[in-house]
């Protein structure tokens, strides 16, 4: 599983949608309003919280890509059906997905925080550094449940659409792209109790130096909800498509095709030997 | 110890759907392959090869009856290794090279599993192992996923129409990568709609009508059980009477079932093209311009799948 998991993210990181929507974009909109148009209007402290809140960004795209976008491409144009034909089962294929997803949030999380660090000279304790880092990363499981849920609903061309449909609501209302201040009162409490949120909230408070930053344990509570619930539908429906470990309902859409052919009274379309 | 049979099929039926918009695809399907055996599977589209095929790999579960793959399920044989398969409809890995792709599969069975350089020039895609996967041609890709098929080193094949839309050249580059698997006495189960390949490659042919097995045997056997021979000459001028009694006495050879007269020319339709030549040699006629049509396996498959339509 850890084999195909490695393999999967090699060929993830080659792909340009991966590297352009997970990457670059996170990358280059963090350069772009911490430098070019400083969005923190002279705030010390904006670079760091922008850079968190980028960093969760890009970790997000990489985990809805490696998981979600890659799962239902694959179910999709038939790879999923040719693997499960080997001893490799429908369980191992979804947590070798999950392993993949994780580690896809990975690039975006190393490179923005670069950036901050070089170009923008954000400067931490390593001890923060590491904690920031962690925060980010082991708070993308909740991402990952996310990307999983959306490949095992979504197939073929539909999952980016649903992926991108899922990925800017919870990343704008959530602010990672600019301050909700301006938001009304609503928008800024459902963008509260948001996963994206939840993890730029954490991950600031640490980056920051705040002495309590759990705060009011709020953010905590907001990541723990959404890991169990996320991770229980998914799991659930994971379970309900992969069926008890056969292969069948992941595939089944396909083998229907050849009973759709058929006439009505059960007899031959035509007899093309 | 009795062997374990490749393949047993037990009363299996496959129903979509219920009520009113049941759709049986497979009906009652009885089935046993042996080892070493090469087994083409034929039928019209539609009547239920791919099903058929689908349920020997446990994608899809049988509404009844039984399905034993080496010995154990479908499931456990894909999972052991025992089986390699082909489907028409399944894709490749995006992203990924020819040879990362062979390396992952093999590793996927472990120690069992074949070398992937032998592998790939087992299947003549050795020069291809830094091409993309996905931008393989056709005959490439069909071959790729030979290559998957039989990284596990399997004792059975299960190929579904393995060289549909492969061009002649390819499709035999296909038939020599398999032919030594054959030779080395691994079982194969085929589907295709090119007749010609099963008689070639395969030691039966299994024909499947509206998800029903209606024929099972040899080449041979198929194309003897259905459509007659056709034995056509000229014969010298003889009085009509005579000509009435010899054709008579043709007509009491039983292997002849019609005999007639088209456009001055004696035409036979017979189930023994020899004893009906001898038959005809003792009547006193003497043939000339003698024309003899056998059946192909084309026609007699047809006539098969036509004849409870």
């Amino acid at each position: 599983m850890l084999r195909y998991a490695l393999t999967d993210t090699l060929c993830l990181v080659r792909s340009l949608y991966f590297l352009i929507f997970s990457v670059a974009f996170s990358a280059g909109f963090y350069l772009m309003f911490t430098t070019v148009a400083d969005q923190g209007n002279g705030d010390p402290g904006y670079p760091t919280a922008y850079m968190v809140a980028m960093a969760v960004s890009g970790a997000f795209f990489g985990a809805l890509n490696g998981a979600g976008i890659r799962l239902g491409l694959e179910r999709g144009d038939g790879w999923t059906r040719q693997v499960l034909l080997t001893p490799l089962t429908p369980v191992r294929y979804l947590g070798a997905k999950a392993i993949t997803a994780w580690l896809a949030t990975l690039p975006a999380i190393l490179v923005v925080f670069a950036l901050g660090a070089t170009v923008n000279g954000v400067s931490l304790p390593n001890a923060r550094w590491l904690a920031v880092i962690g925060i980010c990363w082991l708070g993308s499981v909740v991402f990952v449940a996310i990307g999983v849920l959306v490949g095992v609903v979504a197939t073929g061309e539909v999952v980016q659409f649903v992926a991108l449909a899922i990925f800017f609501p919870f990343a704008m209302i959530g602010g990672l792209w600019f301050p909700t201040d301006t938001f009304p009162a609503g928008l800024r409490s459902l963008g509260a109790a948001l996963p994206t949120a939840a993890i730029r909230e954490l991950a600031t408070a640490v980056a920051t130096g705040q002495p309590a930053p759990l705060g009011d344990g709020r953010p905590v509570v907001v990541l723990g909800a959404w890991a169990v619930l996320a991770t229980a539908v998914a799991v659930g429906l994971a379970g309900r498509v992969v069926g008890s470990g056969r292969s069948a309902p992941l595939v089944r859409r396909r083998p229907l095709v050849d009973a759709a052919r058929r006439q009505p009274d059960g007899g031959s379309a035509g007899s093309a030997i | 110890m009795q062997q374990n049979r490749a393949i047993e099929l037990r009363g299996v039926s496959v129903t979509y759907g219920r009520g009113s918009r049941a759709v049986t695809a497979l009906t009652e399907v009885n089935l046993d392959i042996a080892p070493g055996e090469s087994v083409a599977l034929v039928g019209a589209n539609g009547a239920g090869k791919s099903t058929l095929t689908h349920v020997l790999l446990g994608i899809l579960p049988p509404t009844t009856g039984t399905v034993r793959v080496t010995g154990t399920s479908p499931r456990q044989a894909l999972a052991n290794g025992a089986v390699g398969a082909m489907l028409q409809d399944t894709g490749l890995m995006r992203q990924i090279t020819v040879g990362e792709l062979v390396q992952l599969v093999c590793h996927l069975y472990g120690r069992g599993a074949a070398s992937p350089p032998q592998l790939l020039a087992e299947v003549g895609l050795a020069d291809l192992v830094r091409r993309r996967a996905t931008r393989l041609s056709g005959g490439q890709r069909q071959r790729l996923k030979l290559a998957l098929a039989l990284a596990g080193q399997p004792r059975l094949l299960m190929l579904d129409e393995p060289t549909a839309a492969l061009d002649p050249q390819a499709r035999q580059a296909f038939w020599v990568s398999l032919r030594q698997r054959m030779a080395d006495g691994a079982t194969v189960l085929f589907t295709t709609h090119l007749l010609e390949e099963a008689q070639q490659f395969a030691d039966r042919i299994v024909v499947i009508r509206s998800g029903a097995v209606i024929a099972d045997g040899s080449a041979d056997s198929l194309v003897s059980r259905g459509r007659t021979s056709v034995v056509g000459f000229r014969a010298d001028a003889i009085e009509p009477t005579a000509l009435t009694a010899r054709l008579d006495q043709i007509r009491a050879e039983p292997a002849v079932r019609e005999v007639r007269v088209e456009d001055g020319r004696i035409v036979l339709e017979t189930s023994d093209v020899d004893a009906t030549l001898a038959a005809v040699y003792a009547s006193g006629l003497r043939p000339r311009d003698v024309q003899i049509v056998r059946p192909s396996l084309t026609d007699a498959v047809l006539d098969l799948i036509r004849e409870e339509t």
